[in-house]
């Protein structure tokens, strides 16, 4: 038998599952009545979660916390309760930090949920070689790790060039 | 007085006149960007806000098309001088009331101005007079290119430029026809027309853009959402409406 859900809040069995499709994607919530009751889920026909997650200047800033844990951007300390009272966000990290909450409310917000428009040629670059630096990092600590050692010497060669090529890109 | 120039010199608003769309005043197209691995305005401190109007002052000022132009800080202009601004959709109200390091660059013609620190690092905006959103587009994303050369913009190759407000992320643009609708107004048809673009994902606000009255029977229209489509699909959405405004006057 399927293990039963729990509450998203607490250890409670879920009794109370909010579901929302949006451009097919699904998005779920799993509360136990009590729970659901004093965040004041009664009415699932009025209540969006695109809403619930970023609806600024709302007076019960509760829902918000309960769907993520009250998070934190790591790279610029923006609270999710920050976001929630202002409906902006602290820096571009922020996008990652609160992806889960972000996500249904721009499908809700926007026509689709993919770029479409203009792509800046040097961002993109960068971001390349960033993820081909840290893809190449990991690799070279699992080469030293298992003791392939010329292959290592290979993969670190290619970061200094690569990390080279980055600072010419940032100096021009 | 440090706007004085351009009073003086020749502007796109009142020397580009087209007689061609008498009830379309001006086209407006702006973009919001941001500068990588820096908070965005609202969340920065004083020293990081003044990193950003440091970086991108100059940087905007050197582009080809702001030469002769002006670049002032916001705290460098008086009362006056703000007030003109925002009369001329030079500025926005939430820049001249903007506290610390903001600034703008405006080119010689008016045409061009470009906000630092306002709600995102950088608004860049291009007004053309009369019903020209492609010779809007074509100014705005040549500015735009321009200073991507000299700046690192925050950007996700799954959700597009990415901007202090969610609502703006994606192409960040806004795009926006000011419109003189009086018969609308007289006929009492407005509030249907408004709710029939809004369907269309098209928003309709007074002279000033958010929050403001339609005085004078003045409108903007623009797009509603900014991720999802391309620039060009959502100017053409707006196009079509326009159209649609023009011959319901």
């Amino acid at each position: 038998m399927a293990k039963p859900l729990k509450c998203d809040l607490c250890d409670e069995s879920a009794t109370v599952h909010l579901t929302q499709i949006v451009n097919n994607q699904i998005h779920k919530i799993d509360l136990c009545e009590s729970c659901a009751e004093q965040k004041g889920i009664t009415d699932p026909n009025g209540y969006s979660l695109a809403d619930l997650l970023v609806k600024p200047g709302e007076e019960s800033d509760e829902p918000i916390e309960m769907a993520a844990g009250g998070l934190v951007c790591d790279e610029c300390g923006y609270t999710q309760r920050e976001f929630k009272k202002t409906g902006r966000l602290g820096c571009e990290g922020c996008y990652d930090t609160f992806a889960a909450l972000l996500s249904p409310a721009l499908a809700g917000m926007h026509k689709g949920e993919r770029h479409k428009g203009k792509v800046p040629a040097r961002a993109v670059e960068r971001k390349t070689y960033e993820d081909r630096l840290n893809s190449l990092e990991g690799d070279l600590k699992l080469a030293i790790k298992e003791e392939y050692y010329e292959d290592a010497a290979r993969m670190r060669d290619e970061i200094l060039e690569l990390k080279k090529s980055i600072d010419q890109e940032e100096s021009e | 007085m440090l706007i004085k120039s351009i009073f003086g010199g020749k502007s796109e608003m009142t020397e580009a006149s087209s007689k061609k769309c008498p009830v379309v005043l001006m086209t407006r197209i702006r973009l919001a960007r941001n500068l990588s691995d820096t908070p965005f305005p609202g969340w920065a401190k004083t020293p990081q806000r003044k990193d950003v109007l440091e970086t991108c002052l100059p940087a905007v000022a050197s582009l080809s098309q702001m030469k002769r132009g002006i670049t002032a800080e916001v705290v460098e202009l008086s009362d006056l001088e703000k007030q003109i601004l925002v009369e001329r959709h030079l500025i926005s109200r939430e820049l001249s009331s903007s506290p610390e390091k903001a600034g703008v660059v405006i080119s010689k013609d008016q045409s061009v101005s470009v906000m630092i620190n306002e709600e995102d690092h950088l608004r860049i905006q291009v007004i053309k007079s009369g019903y020209r959103f492609k010779q809007a587009w074509n100014s705005v994303t040549g500015v735009d290119t321009a200073l991507e050369d000299e700046l690192d913009y925050a950007f996700s190759s799954q959700i597009g430029f990415l901007t202090a407000c969610p609502t703006n992320v994606g192409t960040g643009m806004r795009a926006s026809a000011m419109m003189h609708l009086p018969a609308l107004v007289i006929s009492n048809q407005m509030e249907k027309v408004v709710r029939a673009v809004n369907q269309l994902g098209i928003a309709v606000r007074g002279l000033f853009g958010e929050g403001s009255d339609a005085s004078g029977s003045i409108f903007q229209i623009s797009n509603q959402t900014t991720l999802g489509e391309s620039e060009q699909e959502i100017i053409k959405r707006l196009s079509c409406s326009g159209e649609d405004f023009r011959k319901g006057s």
